[in-house]
């Protein structure tokens, strides 16, 4: 059993999407893309009303973001939904799988990018659509099934030749059919139509010379399939560049204006870059793309976060994802993208988590727990470490100290023990003399002590949300210490500003979380030789000693 | 011209074919053709070689060609040679190479002290005199990107740089440390993307293009 009473992990272990992990899509930027993209097919399906499109009937979708942001992902999620595939019929290509590129083998590659429902589909349609005019006594068309007297005599009835077309048990008459269908259909649309039927649609790559014949086959295909399926053309390229095979190809795709057609190019902002250098006339088709999807902030936190969730949502049936476990979650996930600039990344976070989930499973564990992490941390990145760390704390103690710490006053409270804890630790290796517990006089003063020179140092633990308050608070400390020959402040506010024997130290969270650290290990005696050094110097950092 | 010179010039003037000992001593009758072919040969200027029954003479610029042309044995040797002596350039190029980056590394990183204060407004130090403030930086910053942005809203970081530098007078590494810092600190407000020929290396990969979200 998977964490949230989960039945599988709910992401993806592969680096690249599939149709299947397409299926979830989160992030409010990444459904607004989705929406605009549906608007497009929607927008055309409206213009496209009757058995004809015309040569207005084409748009262009761009679709430019950083790589591993989820473009790929947002195509493949588009192919595969309901509402797309009840209306249009999709060819995704990959470009960078195409090589060498030419001419040949883009057009054989889309081709290979419709599934092969599509193709049974629009066959089955094709026949279907002889099989009517057969029935309709059209004696050329009862010719293309090779339908007589005999059939007639045998109770064969124009359905049951139409089924043996469809399995490959009969060859129709194809100069029948050109008879029947002629003035009906351009010669394109005809061949087109008995490639499908001879079930060689694929190889056509083979038979074409120029790239006139294939911008013919696809505009062919795209009338097809609006005439017999009533569904547009999606033709979706993805990893774009600006290689010269693929800009001509593409443009003369665009040049076409494919009727009933959407060609939606996905590319990175660097090839959008060298496509402008490399072909000034097929950007400038792109800049006035019909819709450019815009995925900016796509690996925001917020959207991260969104992304993160929906895999779980989408896959929690029982229901055990509750909103505390969520926020939990969330809290994780916002330690490791705000301490990895590595995994500010959709593709990085889910991979992660992807490693988490199942560490989690092996373990029993009921969530995402820190330890399962903190494991997938260290076994895929070995080399991660927290930033400016010096006590090398471990992701998992980083992440339930920086959840604990949201309580200001526990926190400040947290750090004075973790100083005493430190100073004891400093007296016994000898680095500064036992020190002494504040009287009555001394207000703010946590701790006094001897350093190696004689000086008597005041330290004041000063941590608030609102730094005005700590500069007050500040100053009211270095007023009354009139005991001491030096005032060490450790604060949270941004300031250094120390007067004569007054030292203030800022220390950001990442020390706090070292000196919490350090503390909860040396109060349950778990100090190890390595933490020895770096215990020490944590305390030289905040001049301790 | 010495008779030294004319022969060699004759049997250069036969190419990869080379001529053979025996037609010089009917051509140069009047000339002792076995001492002058010995003089040529020891300065190193013609190679004679056997060829068949007959002994042949060859300029030194056609000897080697003829040899890659009638013997496989030596055309072999001769591609490995050339192809080893690619290899040891190639390898000591990139040494240098590797040297001069070091070397570069080396005197950037005595030069530069970045201040990295990831709660606070800072600045970067060359020499320890700062040069910039982070918040004045961050303003410039976003006026280039808003300058240079092209529809989609991504810039090279390169164009950014070339403008900022000058402007400024600051070197590559202050402004690439200045934006390390802002991409950091404001990572809600910028997004980098992959490619370009220089920029940030995030994830083992250099990011040379910058937009404001």
């Amino acid at each position: 059993m998977y964490p949230y009473g989960l039945l599988q992990n709910p992401y993806p272990s592969s680096p690249t999407p599939t149709l299947i992990d397409a299926q979830v899509l989160g992030g409010r930027r990444h459904k607004e893309a989705k929406i605009a993209v549906l608007s497009c097919f929607d927008d055309l399906n409206s213009k496209v009303t009757g058995i004809a499109a015309t040569d207005k009937d084409f748009r262009l979708i761009t679709l430019i973001q950083d790589v591993g942001s989820g473009k790929t992902h947002l195509a493949l999620h588009i192919r595969g939904l309901q509402k797309i595939c009840d209306n249009a019929v999709i060819s995704y290509v990959d470009l960078s799988q195409v090589f060498p590129r030419d001419i040949y083998s883009l057009y054989a590659a889309m081709l290979r990018g419709f599934d092969k429902e599509y193709i049974y589909s629009l066959r089955k349609a094709i026949v279907y659509y002889l099989k009517d005019k057969a029935e309709q006594n059209n004696k050329q068309a009862k010719k293309i099934f090779n339908y007589g007297l005999v059939d007639f005599i045998r109770r064969k009835n124009l359905s049951n030749k139409a089924e043996q077309i469809l399995d490959g048990t009969m060859v129709p008459d194809y100069s029948a059919m050109n008879q029947v269908l002629i003035g009906e259909f351009s010669a394109a649309e005809l061949y087109v139509m008995k490639l499908i039927i001879r079930g060689k649609f694929r190889d056509d790559a083979y038979n074409i010379r120029n790239m006139e014949d294939i911008i013919t086959r696809i505009s062919a295909m795209a009338n097809l399939n609006l005439r017999f399926l009533k569904k547009l053309t999606i033709l979706q390229i993805d990893e774009f560049d600006s290689d010269k095979k693929s800009l001509d190809f593409v443009k003369a795709v665009i040049n076409t204006h494919l009727p009933s057609t959407v060609l939606m190019l996905i590319l990175t902002p660097s090839s959008y870059e060298n496509i402008r250098k490399e072909d000034s006339s097929i950007f400038d088709r792109l800049e006035k793309a019909n819709y450019k999807i815009d995925l900016a902030g796509s690996n925001t936190l917020e959207e991260i976060l969104d992304i993160i969730l929906e895999y779980v949502r989408h896959y929690d049936l029982q229901k055990c994802f509750k909103l505390q476990d969520e926020n939990e979650l969330s809290a994780k996930i916002k330690v490791i993208y705000d301490e990895f600039p590595d995994f500010r990344n959709v593709r990085s976070m889910t991979n992660i988590l992807y490693h988490a989930t199942e560490n989690a499973a092996k373990r029993n564990a009921q969530i995402i727990d820190e330890k399962a992490i903190d494991d997938t941390i260290k076994t895929t990145h070995p080399g991660l470490r927290i930033r400016g760390s010096i006590m090398g704390v471990p992701l998992s103690d980083f992440i339930k100290i920086r959840s604990s710490s949201n309580d200001i006053q526990m926190l400040e409270s947290d750090v004075r023990d973790a100083v005493k804890n430190l100073l004891n630790y400093a007296h016994d290796m000898g680095s500064v003399a036992k020190f002494e517990a504040p009287n009555g006089r001394a207000s703010g003063i946590d701790v006094i002590y001897n350093d190696t020179s004689g000086t008597k140092v005041a330290v004041a633990v000063v941590i608030n949300k609102d730094h005005a308050k700590n500069f007050d608070q500040i100053s009211n400390t270095v007023k009354s210490v009139g005991f001491a020959d030096k005032l060490l402040i450790l604060t949270n506010a941004n300031t250094n500003t120390g007067t004569d024997g007054t030292t203030v130290v800022n220390i950001d969270r990442c020390k706090m979380t070292d000196l919490i650290y350090f503390s909860s290990k040396y109060k349950n005696n778990e100090i190890l030789h390595d933490d020895l050094n770096r215990a020490l110097m944590l305390a030289k950092s905040i001049k301790l000693c | 011209m010495s008779p030294e010179q004319i022969i060699a010039e004759r049997i250069s003037s036969m190419g990869t074919a080379g001529i053979k000992k025996i037609d010089l001593r009917k051509e140069f009758q009047d000339m002792e053709i076995d001492v002058l072919i010995d003089r040529l040969v020891t300065s190193g200027d013609i190679s004679v070689d056997k060829k068949g029954t007959a002994y042949y003479c060859w300029h030194k610029d056609y000897y080697i060609q003829n040899l890659l042309n009638t013997d496989p044995k030596f055309r072999f040797i001769y591609e490995a040679v050339k192809h080893l002596e690619l290899s040891v350039n190639r390898t000591s190029d990139g040494l240098a190479k590797t040297l001069e980056t070091l070397d570069n590394n080396f005197k950037n990183s005595e030069k530069l002290t970045a201040t990295k204060n990831l709660d606070s407004v800072s600045c970067v130090r060359i020499n320890n005199e700062p040069t910039m403030q982070l918040d004045l930086f961050k303003n410039e910053f976003d006026l280039a990107i808003e300058n240079h942005s092209s529809s989609i809203g991504w810039v090279e970081l390169s164009k950014v740089r070339n403008e900022l530098c000058k402007k400024h007078n600051i070197s590559n590494e202050v402004f690439y440390s200045f934006v390390e810092q802002l991409t950091n600190l404001y990572h809600d407000k910028y997004e980098l993307s992959t490619g370009g020929y220089e920029g940030l290396t995030v994830r083992g990969l250099l990011h040379g293009f910058v937009r404001c979200i």
